[in-house]
């Protein structure tokens, strides 16, 4: 039976494994970063819809906002190029 | 995307301006009504240190180095850590075992003050995450800020552009 928190559900799922495919094949790094953040996001809000909003709110704030500075940085202080050597 | 971010830009600087209050507030909300609602002491401590990287946002790394002590930050840091362990070492004190609740009936089911040591062991949890996770993201500024070459700015530039420049100047 299809009921509209089975389709949110299901787009959601769908999402976070759209932005983990692009996280692996877009060219940037910082664009793979950002996809990587977008992922995180998703898994958030299936948390919420598997109710554990007590792991959402840590996946939201380690996974969405630590984890993407710490990946920028690194990627800033390493050259920023965000390219494959050639 | 090739404009990169101004360290004067007036719209981050009135977001991070009205973020940042946002940000403490439900930080400390969370933390303070972790036993009774989702999250608690590390989610709330995380939410709260968010607001370093607000301030930096709109301020930059000179903004942040005038407002707050990192060498009293890492202090404080273990501060919560002995709170912590204080708390958890209460009941063994009162004879039980470790991390045992010794204010039995302190209010009723629901309310913010009912569940005797847990909560100030959730508070010490959450200082403690607060200032470290502060702590770890001033030490990533200013490890980026501090980059030979980049002084004048302590904005994440990371476009294409700006990075050819630095590495055809190098």
């Amino acid at each position: 039976m299809i009921t509209p928190v089975a389709i949110l559900n299901t787009l959601i799922v769908l999402g976070a494994v759209v932005c983990a495919l692009l996280t692996v094949t877009v060219k940037r790094t910082l664009s793979s970063i950002i996809c990587l953040a977008g992922c995180g996001a998703f898994i958030s809000l299936e948390f919420i819809m598997l109710q554990a909003p007590d792991v959402a709110i840590a996946e939201a704030a380690v996974g969405v906002v630590l984890t993407t500075i710490i990946f920028v940085v690194a990627l800033r202080k390493t050259g920023g190029k965000g390219e494959d050597e050639k | 995307m090739k404009k990169n971010w101004k360290k004067d830009d007036l719209i981050v600087r009135s977001l991070a301006d009205n973020y940042l209050p946002i940000a403490i507030v439900l930080g400390f909300y969370v933390i303070l009504h972790g036993n009774i609602s989702p999250g608690g002491g590390f989610q709330g401590g995380v939410l709260a240190a968010s607001g370093v990287l607000l301030l930096y946002l709109g301020y930059g790394f000179r903004g942040i180095a005038s407002a707050l002590n990192m060498e009293r930050m890492h202090k404080l840091e273990a501060i919560g850590a002995l709170a912590y362990v204080f708390f958890g070492l209460l009941g063994i004190f009162a004879g039980y075992n470790f991390c045992r609740n010794i204010l039995f009936d302190s209010g009723s089911i629901g309310d913010l003050w009912s569940s005797g040591t847990i909560a100030l062991m959730n508070y010490a949890v959450g200082f403690k995450v607060l200032t470290g996770v502060g702590f770890l993201l001033l030490l990533i500024i200013a490890l980026l800020a501090t980059e030979p070459g980049h002084e004048h700015d302590g904005t994440i530039t990371t476009t294409e552009q700006e990075a050819l420049e630095r590495g055809d100047s190098e």
